[in-house]
């Protein structure tokens, strides 16, 4: 679903992306970790075709990024760090929106029911200002279930969240990995997604350094050693500084 | 999903949003009233120089509170990093542009809606030529305006100062439209002759095409940018 070969980007001459590589099956749930700065969001706006890469290349579903039809971009759903949602509609109008651009058939059913599932049906009239960081991450959840995308790019799902929104957002995860999607989520916990992805990347300095796959997957680690290998191996790259470079 | 039904949708939400805010459409308004009465101190409307005076106002009043809604526009898609979303949905940017145009569009045609009474009311003004001519340079002003607007608006919300940005832009190349509607404006005003008038209306048009073909050339770039 995902190919990306030698990905170069780099901001004001310091490079974000170093020559990264990744593949991603069609079905298959890939974390992304690292320190701030290791280039996770940027490769996540790449993938999405909106920051355009310096070099390599980047396929999704066999079409270059940079040449993504309307049709390959329905076929993608991105959670960025904002939630795409105008703060004068409410999370009805704010999904109506989306839902129009997207071409969703059966829009208002479709609306309710993700409304429900969020557990923002109660507020679903309310302009979206008023709504609270977790509401805001929940409705921005919604907006990227809405069209049934069959990759997901999720930068930092979690943030914001209280425990049942976790809780929620991990049975959706599920359920998008069982339903075979592809799913590349960004986060700072390994708690919060093992258990639901099957590979675990682990970015420094613009590439991935270290992988692991779930136990599911191969039955080498359980869950708890493999969070614990993971928190390790993200910590000792923070502890290199920004982007895990070296007194950056 | 065709190039007009993902348009609406952008038109339909900028609409829905303003409904809910009226925060364009009435700061915009109670601007382009504040200018009028404030040109009508300035000016004696009963020393008979409303044809000299009106459409010079009118047009001032327009592109500056046109201006206003324009920027305003363009700043709400930036706040939520809409544009974002926008790009990686399956709107191609010239549907965005398209939305984005004819919402703009009509908030400035509410502006004029409003204030062109108004401003005759007050500079006791009447229209010696044609009326629907009158309306025919209201309408190509406007489109020519804001067709080139929406898109510098879009330029300059990428700016940290872009309330400063945007008149630097747009007024400049705003030039012509300005000068093409005064004239028409004056000469439909004072009753002169078609070929006074149609003279600028051609200008008018010929400014409206090109103004709206550039951003099906340049705005996919600008929002990538």
């Amino acid at each position: 679903m995902i190919l990306a070969e030698g990905v170069v980007k780099s901001f004001g001459g310091r490079p974000v992306l170093d020559g990264l590589d990744l593949t991603v099956e069609p079905g298959e749930a890939v974390a992304l970790f690292g320190p701030n700065g290791a280039g996770k969001s940027t490769l996540v706006r790449a993938l999405a075709g909106l920051t355009r890469i310096d070099r390599g290349r980047i396929l999704i579903a066999g079409v270059p990024v940079d040449r993504s039809t309307p049709e390959l971009r329905r076929r993608i759903g991105l959670l960025a760090h904002q939630g795409f949602l105008y703060d004068n509609l409410s999370a009805e109008e704010n999904l109506h929106f989306w839902a129009r651009l997207y071409g969703v058939p059966d829009r208002e059913a479709r609306i309710r029911a993700l409304l429900r599932r969020v557990g923002l049906w109660a507020f679903a009239s309310d302009p979206v200002r008023t709504y609270s960081r977790g509401m805001l991450q929940r409705l921005a959840l919604a907006r990227v279930l809405l069209h049934e995308p069959e990759l997901y790019l999720l930068d930092e799902p979690f943030t914001g969240l209280d425990r049942s929104g976790v809780r929620l957002l991990r049975e959706i995860l599920a359920e998008l990995v069982a339903a075979r999607r592809t799913v590349v989520v960004v986060s700072h916990r390994p708690d919060e997604v093992v258990g639901i992805c099957q590979r675990f990347c682990v970015l420094t300095e613009g590439r991935i350094r270290h992988e692991l796959r779930s136990p599911q997957a191969d039955g080498a680690v359980d869950g708890a050693a493999l969070v614990r290998s993971l928190e390790e191996l993200v910590e000792r790259a923070s502890a290199s500084g920004v982007g895990g470079r070296r007194g950056a | 999903m065709t190039f007009w039904s993902r348009t609406y949708a952008i038109f339909w939400k900028d609409l829905r949003a303003e409904l809910r805010s009226r925060e364009t459409a009435g700061t915009t308004v109670v601007f382009a009233l504040l200018a009028v009465l404030t040109f009508s101190f300035a000016f004696d409307p009963a020393a008979g120089q409303a044809r000299m005076v009106v459409p010079g106002v009118l047009w001032v009043t327009v592109f500056f509170a046109g201006m206003l809604g324009l920027g305003r526009s363009m700043a709400t898609e930036r706040a939520a990093d809409a544009f974002s979303g926008l790009l990686a949905s399956p709107a191609e940017p010239e549907e965005v542009y398209a939305g984005k145009f004819l919402a703009n569009l009509l908030f400035t045609g509410v502006v004029e809606l409003v204030e062109v009474p108004v401003l005759m009311a007050l500079f006791r003004g009447s229209v010696a030529g044609p009326v629907l001519w009158l309306v025919a340079v209201l309408a190509l002003g406007t489109v020519g305006y804001v067709a080139i607007g929406t898109l510098l608006a879009a330029v300059a919300t990428s700016a940290r100062a872009s309330e400063l940005l945007l008149p630097l832009l747009l007024l400049p190349v705003a030039i012509p439209v300005a000068i093409g509607a005064v004239e028409a404006t004056a000469a439909l005003m004072a009753g002169g002759s078609p070929e006074e008038w149609m003279l600028w209306v051609r200008l008018l048009a010929v400014y409206d095409v090109v103004m709206l073909a550039l951003p099906q050339l340049l705005f996919r770039y600008l929002l990538e940018a």
